[in-house]
């Protein structure tokens, strides 16, 4: 709601009514200009933005890395360390109350810690100890979650460990210790139901992923592991709309978001090249079974429409088009959803919404990061592309909300 | 406020530096001042999403299996040819004699053009005298300096050829 621009034209109406004086209007409409908070969206759309471009002009680099001589590779490799410094005491200084800085000040931090480690590997031409890498990722991370108070470099910092910890107890056990303080006092400061939303998402991601691996052991062929997952991810759905009426009980919705999240997952990892994928026709029957289950329920008490009616559409379609062009439908599905929550996030000001959107389409990104068959120079001029697109959309929604005095 | 938080940012960035600065004095000390050992391999060309682009490096001395995740030493000498030869892969550190911690040399990096070129030109070793990495080793440590294709670094035998 804009509710600055529509003070500012009822305490007209309400002065023009002697209902308050013209002093008493000042103050009420400063009041609630003096509310107004920064919007995370925008700082994220620059941040991304940012890093695209950083990251295409690295690649660039990439491209005649090797005739440099080695004290220039260093060099260069530390200029992201050294920016992200400057962020962070920036942030430190001038924006510690705000989490959205904080947020990307301790993301970038630790992926330019990253990226120098491996640069400085790749210089030297160490042999490749991934899970040596991943161990002084994780070290060097947790100190900015704790600094920052960050929920993302949590999460950087439980990828490193799962790869870190892998089979070795004490790794494990001195890695979760140190991050257990940190877990303590978020979850104390979160509220119930966005903690057991993010619980309830790891929980879907692991419980997919394992119920179709089971299935594909005992059967060993690809198509049917699609299915049951898809299947399950819809069958979460259906079960949210049945538990909602049965009961309002917000306990109910995690499962909502585990079909949602599944089914996000599941898009995203077909949209790599590289993993086998045989699809079938008839692979579409259970998933079309199910979708039309589910529309029935939805059918019965529609009054708009809800995230998980599009995730089941786009589970349906991508078993439709599977068979033809899987891994383009995985990418376009997967962007599309992206773009359909940012822009509904931000009609509605919901960070969650325009979150789950932004890791859609940053998902697509970085996995085409990853693709092998892809020219150093193409990636460099696409994610510069891309983050000229971002702060583009920085900038036009900025200026929209300008004008609309937000 | 501001105080404690930047004071520990300024120890945490310290912290940072230093462990990057230490690897690379490290790994720089060695390339600049360390012994040649050429490597007689035989180079592959796979891809490091994280790394990039890379030829994998395979040498006649392969580390044992036991010694895997286990810190080892090689033992270091060189045969009539002047080539590199491990002698003996041990858990215990030499007291004397050239030798290098935890070598693996399984890694060259390359440009993406050039990596697939690299493994074109090495599918046919007979045609060339001789293929090698030349190794600087020095107090146990070692870098690779250059891979080399009939004593020409790799990088300027490829681009000759492209």
């Amino acid at each position: 709601m804009q509710h600055n621009k529509w003070i500012v034209n009822e305490s007209e109406e309400w002065v023009k009514e002697e209902i308050i004086t013209e002093q008493q209007r000042e103050i009420i409409v400063s009041r609630y200009a003096a509310v107004k908070k920064g919007n995370p969206l925008i700082i994220f759309f620059a941040i991304i933005g940012s890093l695209l471009i950083g990251a295409g002009i690295i690649m660039i680099f990439a491209v005649n890395w090797y005739k440099l001589p080695v004290p220039v590779k260093i060099s260069i490799s530390f200029i992201p360390l050294l920016a992200a410094f400057a962020l962070c005491v920036f942030t430190a200084l001038k924006k510690y109350k705000s989490a959205a800085y904080k947020e990307c000040s301790a993301i970038f931090l630790s992926l330019s810690f990253f990226a120098v480690t491996a640069l400085i590997g790749q210089t030297f031409h160490t042999a490749v100890d991934m899970r040596g890498y991943f161990l002084v990722c994780a070290v060097f991370t947790l100190p900015a979650a704790y600094i920052f108070r960050s929920k993302t470099a949590l999460s950087i910092y439980t990828a490193c460990y799962t790869y870190a910890a892998f089979s070795s107890l004490p790794i494990s056990l001195v890695l979760l210790a140190a991050a257990l303080p940190l877990f303590y006092f978020e979850i104390k400061q979160s509220k119930i139901n966005a903690l057991s939303g993010y619980l309830l998402t790891l929980a879907a991601i692991m419980f997919s992923y394992c119920i179709s691996a089971v299935f594909d052991t005992v059967f060993g062929d690809s198509y049917i592991t699609e299915t049951v997952a898809f299947s399950i991810a819809v069958v979460y759905l259906i079960l949210d709309e049945v538990l909602h009426k049965i009961s309002n009980s917000y306990f109910l919705t995690p499962v909502k978001v585990m079909g949602i999240y599944s089914i996000s997952f599941l898009l995203a990892l077909l949209s790599f090249d590289m993993l086998p994928m045989n699809v079938y026709l008839s692979s579409v029957i259970p998933i079309l079974i199910l979708c039309g289950v589910y529309a029935a329920l939805r059918a019965k008490n529609y009054k708009g429409m809800k995230s998980g009616d599009l995730f089941a559409a786009a589970a349906l379609l991508f078993m439709i088009f599977a068979p033809f062009f899987s891994v383009i439908s995985a990418n376009i599905l997967t962007i599309g959803l992206g773009i359909i929550f940012i822009v509904r996030g931000s009609r509605k000001l919901r960070v969650a919404y325009i979150n789950t959107g932004m890791f859609l389409v940053m998902f697509i990104i970085i996995g085409r990061f990853f693709d092998s068959e892809l020219d150093l120079l193409i990636k460099g001029i696409v994610f510069i592309l891309l983050g000229i697109v971002f702060l583009i959309a920085n900038f036009a929604i900025s200026r929209k909300r300008k004008e609309q005095n937000l | 406020m501001k105080k404690p938080v930047l004071i520990v940012l300024a120890v945490y960035f310290a912290l940072m530096l230093a462990f990057c600065s230490y690897t690379i004095l490290l790994h720089y000390d060695t390339l600049q001042n360390g012994e040649d050992y050429k490597f007689s391999v035989i180079p592959r060309d796979p891809y490091d999403p994280f790394l990039g682009r890379y030829v994998e490096l395979r040498t006649e001395n392969r580390v044992p299996y036991s010694f895997d995740g286990s810190v080892f030493y090689a033992l270091l000498s060189k045969n009539s040819l002047g080539f590199a030869e491990v002698s003996e892969f041990t858990k215990e550190k030499p007291q004397s004699g050239a030798y290098a911690k935890n070598l693996r040399l399984e890694r060259y990096y390359m440009n993406e053009k050039m990596a697939p070129e690299a493994e074109k030109v090495t599918m046919n070793p007979d045609k060339y005298d001789s293929m090698y990495v030349l190794v600087k080793v020095k107090n146990g440590n070692y870098v690779i300096e250059g891979l080399y294709v009939d004593d020409v670094p790799i990088e300027d035998f490829i681009a000759s050829r492209l």
